[in-house]
Parts: C-alpha cells; sequence; structure tokens
C-alpha cells in the first residue's frame, strides 16, 4: 500500500506541474497574474519537476517505508487541480465577479468629501445679492425669488463650476473601429488630479461597468488593476455619461472620446467629486489580448 | 515501531473512508454535471470558474514562496546546527527580539514562506519569542513590501513609516508576549524528519545521524542536494495542503462576503479598525498588494483604520491560520492570534488618538 501513496502523490506533483507548465508556456499565465510575478512561478515550476523526478526515483528504486497510510491531505491537493481540468476559467470571468473593489479615478485625490453636495454650497457662497432685495425681502416676502439677472448670473456661475448631470451633453454611440490604440489615455488618467484632467479631450478604452452609485444614464468606462494576482484585482474607471444606459451591456469593450467634466456622486453618506466624461463619442470594440486586459500599477 | 511521516492524527479508518467517499461522490457529481451541460454555461458553472480562477490567481502566487520557505528550511535544517542559531543570537532577551524583528530587512519572502522557516528555526533551538517576531517582522519591513507600500500611497509617503515602525514594534511586543509561560509549541508530527537515507530520527537525535553516515563532516555535495529535496518533498505536503485549504477558504470569504457589510458596521473609531483588521484577515491577501488594496479605503476610512488592515494582514489572515495549525500546536496558535489581534488594534487606536480622526 506504501507503494501506491507513493502514486498519488507523484500524480500530485505531476498534474501542478503539468499545470503550471502549460499556464506558463502558453502565456495564459497572464489570466491568473501581473507579468512581475512570472519569474517566481518559473521558479516554483522548476522546484515543482525536480520534486516531480525525485519522487519518481523514490516510487522505482526505493521501498516503501516512509508512508503507510493515506493522508486526508493529498484529497485537498486533488481540488485546485480538479476545478482546473473541468472549470478552466477565461477572460471574461474576472469581469462578472461579485464584491469586488470599486475605485473611481483610482490614483487622483479627490476633493474632500462633503456631507452635502456642492451645488447647495456654492449657490449659497457665490451669488451676489444685492442689498436692496434683500430688505425688500425682508419688509414684506421672504420668499422673493432672485431678479432674472441674477439668476441668469447663478446659472452662469453654477456652469463654469458644475453642472447637474442631466444637463450635461451625453456621448454618443456611433459606428466605427477603434484604430489608434496609443490613443488610450486610460492609465495616464488614472493618476491625475481632477484641476489637471478637466476640461481636457481625452480618449480610453475599457469595458462597461454599471454601478448603483452612478447617476441616471451614467455607465462606468473601466478596467481591472492588477497589483500582483487577480485575487486582489481592483476596478477602477471613469464614468461616462449616455443617453440610456439600458443600450450598454456590461462587461462589453468600448472606446470613449470625450470631454472632462466633473460630477458629485453620494457614497456611503458623503459626497465625492470625480472626474465625468462627456460630450463625445462611444465606439464598441474587441476585447483585448490577455497581454492587455489588465492595467498593471 | 515504524513512525508514520505527517500522517493525519490518530483518525478511525471509517472516518477518512468516509470522508473519500464522500470527496469523490462531489467530484463525479461535478464532474457529471459539467459533461451534463455541454456547451451551455450556467449561473453556477460561472461562479465555479469565478471561484477557480481567484484559487489558482492566490496558489500560483503562494505556492513558489511556500517552495522557497521549505526549501530554505531543509536548508537549515541540513547546514544550521543548534550551536550556530545560539551563537548567531545576542544573549539578552530584548536585544534577541529586536534582532530577529531586524532580520525582514535582509529577507524579502512573504508571510507564505516565512512559516515553513520559522518552523524549522524553532526545530533547530531557536527560542520561541525571537523566532515569532521573525515570522511577524519579516512580511512588513522587508523592502518589497515597503516599497510597495510607497507606490500605492505616493501622495501619502508618511505611511510607509507608519507601516514600517508599527510593523516592527508589533513584532517585538507579540514576540515578548508570546514566550511567556510557551514551551514545546510544534506539532508532534513535525519533528519526525524523514532523511534521505530512508531512517526516521528526531532532530535532536544526532548520533543516530552519525551512525547512518550522516556525519556533516564527511557529507558530499550530491547527498545534501538530495537531503535537501528530501526534506522539501516532505515538508510541502503538510504545508501545501493547509496552503490550499486556507486559500479556499479566502476565495470563499471575497466572493461571498460583501464588503458594504463590513464597510456599513464601521461607525466610529474603535469599530472602524476592527472592521478593517476584519477584513485583512478575510482577504488574505498578500502584503506585496495589500497596499494597493488599502488605499481605495482611504476614502472611506482614516489612516488609523488603513493602518490596522496593512499590519494585521500580514501577520495574521486565513492563509497564514491555515498553515500555522498544520505547523504548531492548535493552543499556541489560538494564544497566537489572540495576541496578534490585540497588539494591532491596540497600536491602531494608539496611532488613531495621536492623528487624530475616527
Amino acid at each position: 500500500m506504501g507503494k501506491n501513496y507513493k502514486i498519488i502523490w507523484l500524480l500530485i506533483l505531476c498534474f501542478l506541474s503539468f499545470i503550471i507548465g502549460v499556464l506558463l508556456f502558453s502565456e495564459n499565465i497572464l489570466l491568473y497574474l501581473s507579468p512581475r510575478m512570472i519569474p517566481i512561478v518559473c521558479f516554483g515550476f522548476i522546484v515543482l519537476l525536480i520534486l516531480f523526478f525525485y519522487q519518481l526515483r523514490e516510487l522505482f528504486f526505493k521501498k516503501a517505508n516512509n508512508e503507510n497510510t493515506f493522508s486526508l491531505n493529498y484529497l485537498l491537493f486533488f481540488v485546485p487541480i480538479f476545478l482546473f481540468f473541468t472549470s478552466t476559467p477565461n477572460a471574461d470571468i474576472i469581469n462578472e465577479l461579485p464584491n469586488q473593489s470599486i475605485d473611481i479615478s483610482y490614483g487622483a485625490e479627490t476633493i474632500e468629501a462633503r456631507e452635502q453636495p456642492v451645488q447647495e454650497n456654492e449657490y449659497e457662497e457665490n451669488i451676489p445679492i444685492p442689498e436692496e432685495i434683500t430688505t425688500e425681502e425682508n419688509e414684506y416676502n421672504e420668499n422673493i425669488s432672485m431678479p432674472e439677472e441674477t439668476s441668469i448670473k447663478a446659472e452662469d456661475l453654477l456652469t463654469e463650476i458644475k453642472m447637474d448631470v442631466e444637463d450635461m451633453p451625453p456621448c454618443i454611440l456611433t459606428e466605427g473601429i477603434r484604430q489608434d490604440t496609443s490613443a488610450d489615455q486610460f492609465k495616464e488618467c488614472l493618476y491625475f488630479e481632477l484641476e489637471e484632467i478637466i476640461g481636457n479631450e481625452v480618449t480610453m478604452y475599457g469595458f462597461i461597468f454599471k454601478y448603483e452609485s452612478l447617476p441616471e444614464d451614467t455607465i462606468l468606462i473601466a478596467r481591472q488593476i492588477v497589483s500582483c494576482c487577480v485575487a486582489d484585482a481592483v476596478v477602477g474607471g471613469f464614468p461616462v455619461k449616455v443617453i440610456n444606459a439600458d443600450d450598454f451591456i456590461e462587461g462589453e469593450w468600448i472606446e470613449v472620446s470625450g470631454m472632462v467634466n466633473s460630477v458629485e456622486l453620494l457614497s456611503y453618506d458623503l459626497y465625492y467629486e470625480y472626474p465625468i466624461i462627456i460630450d463625445g463619442t462611444i465606439i464598441m470594440c474587441d476585447e483585448p489580448p490577455l497581454d492587455e486586459t489588465y492595467i498593471y500599477p | 515501531m515504524r513512525r508514520q511521516i505527517l500522517s493525519d492524527k490518530k483518525s478511525p479508518l471509517n472516518i477518512k473512508k468516509i470522508i473519500i467517499f464522500i470527496f469523490t461522490l462531489g467530484l463525479l457529481f461535478w464532474l457529471s454535471y459539467t459533461i451534463a451541460t455541454g456547451e451551455i454555461e450556467t449561473a453556477l458553472e460561472t461562479k465555479v470558474k469565478g471561484f477557480t480562477l481567484i484559487l489558482w490567481s492566490i496558489l500560483l502566487e503562494a505556492l513558489p514562496f511556500v517552495l522557497l520557505g521549505t526549501i530554505i528550511s531543509s536548508l537549515i535544517q541540513v547546514y544550521v546546527s543548534e550551536d550556530t542559531i545560539l551563537k548567531i543570537l545576542p544573549k539578552n532577551n530584548f536585544i534577541r527580539l529586536i534582532f530577529a524583528s531586524c532580520l525582514g530587512l535582509i529577507f524579502p519572502v512573504c508571510e507564505c514562506a516565512i512559516i515553513p522557516i520559522t518552523r524549522g528555526l524553532i526545530k533547530k533551538g531557536m527560542p520561541v519569542g525571537p523566532a515569532i517576531a521573525f515570522m511577524i517582522a519579516t512580511p512588513i519591513v522587508n523592502p518589497v513590501v515597503l516599497l510597495s507600500t510607497y507606490n500605492a500611497f505616493p501622495n501619502m509617503p508618511e505611511m510607509v513609516v507608519y507601516r514600517g515602525v508599527l510593523g516592527f514594534v508589533g513584532a517585538i511586543i507579540i514576540g515578548f508576549l508570546v514566550e511567556r509561560g510557551t514551551k514545546n509549541v510544534l506539532k508532534k508530527d513535525s519533528n519526525n524528519i524523514s532523511c534521505s537515507c530512508g531512517h526516521d530520527h528526531h532532530h535532536h537525535d544526532e548520533s543516530s545521524c552519525r551512525s547512518h553516515h550522516h556525519d556533516r563532516s564527511k557529507r558530499n555535495g550530491l547527498a545534501t542536494i538530495k537531503e535537501v529535496i528530501a526534506h522539501t518533498n516532505i515538508e510541502l505536503k503538510s504545508v501545501g495542503a493547509y496552503l490550499i485549504f486556507g486559500a479556499i477558504i479566502a476565495t470563499a470569504m471575497q466572493l461571498f462576503i460583501s464588503k458594504d457589510l463590513l464597510f456599513s458596521v464601521g461607525g466610529n473609531r474603535g469599530l472602524s479598525i476592527i472592521v478593517m483588521m476584519s477584513l485583512a484577515f478575510v482577504l488574505s491577501l498578500c502584503s506585496e498588494a495589500d497596499a494597493f488594496i488599502a488605499s481605495t479605503f482611504m476614502l472611506h476610512f482614516s489612516s488609523a483604520s488603513v493602518l490596522a488592515f496593512l499590519i494585521t494582514g500580514p501577520m495574521i489572515d486565513i492563509k497564514n491560520t491555515m498553515m500555522l495549525f498544520g505547523a504548531f500546536k492548535k493552543r499556541f496558535v489560538i494564544k497566537l492570534i489572540g495576541i496578534i489581534l490585540l497588539v494591532c488594534f491596540s497600536l491602531a487606536i494608539i496611532v488613531s488618538y495621536m492623528l487624530g480622526g475616527v
């Protein structure tokens, strides 16, 4: 029986070496890990191969004298091996994982969180109210509406600082083929401060992600940001104003060209200001190759 | 009476048979299901594929480091004598703890590799306190982790200093506390080493080594390499199994426990620190990558809470816990986990009062 258990361990080493070898040589390892981890995986593969040949030698040239009982540890090794062969994942799966961390604009600092939206504060702080009107209001009616002149100035001021999302011109879905891959500014924009990119024209390539905290008719153009392995992946992206969010299917790849404005989003009872892409075009695209699927910080 | 290497605890054979039967049945059921559904991808298959993706990403990242750790542990077993360990270590207990914590600066290994190395050092006579301080400090204070922390917080370089200092101080405190009233911490089976000669002997029993021509002075290079490979092979069977078990649980936690649920609980200073510590334990992230995840929490949590995440994760998580249970006695592991969590919480509370915020 001791020899049978040596065979089981030999099989485990064989399968582990085979799986890691196949992933390395087919480059499908990039589905699981960042490229900077590949050298250490190569080291692990070589060690497993050495252990495999050692175990082979133990099986055929040595008597079974070390192990006399079946260890339940062996069963655990078969779980990932079996899952790999019966449920081999593909690149689409990662975009469908639940409970992923989402970070809009990722590395850029946002304006300090507020308890109230900016629109209300800005309106009160920046609209100059003439003293005469104020006096009249107090004497006769506290609810007199602002004179038209002042209202126009208020709207202009709001337009300069902030538009309501509903008023922002959307990005239009158009037909076309993505050609200029060097135009992808996704990774650069992740690390810019809001003030640096607002008002700029940008072109970004990513997949569609629908996030409940986004305003209506807004989608996220996103990429998976992977530091070491897919287990630590974060969905990073930028809101995009569209005509109708229902026209877009989550997970499909698009290229968006438009202007950067800003939008306030409510998250855990506080308001944060983020960039949003408006007034542009959207082209449906093919998925990128595996080595370009993720972004590595 | 022949000793059994790394076999299970004395469980009756019928329970083993039942477990094997259920396990085989489960595998056959899943295989039948995938064959029956063919090319049609069901919701269950999608979830299992997602599970497989995360599980294998953790294993592909961790397994090479575990192999590295087992090799280093085997080299320690073969080359390092107990006298050498005692000569290297300072005599003063407190300085010993500082020295052991500083070793992390020159050992750029993650928490997966450090457990077999620590076990090897304790087997060779290193006192438990410095060994645990070394095990706790290395995944945090090593240069690779500090550099990745710097990259993750480009606008807050002080986070690197806080993480390094808290990790270093925490390791010393934990090493000091854990040594109190602790004697034999290794699991009984861990003390049996199968040598390449095919004979089992206790690690202190050097006389049997010599009687079987294992005198180090006469050992040639090839015999040494064979011995290291033999040790590595045996260690991988036990450490690897616990790694896989921990990875399975960590994957399940990542996929099925909502972070929003945890975030909704953390409302004040103490609770937010506990929430972040819980998240660090559950996510089981590599210490080189957790800083990037932690940076995404800065919007919702204070610096002190995020620091609690950054120091707790490398010290203890689900994956580590399983590997610790494989290497050390259960009571010691529970005591160690309790001390780690208490020390991390206390340090985070102190920092939260120093830095302000909830």
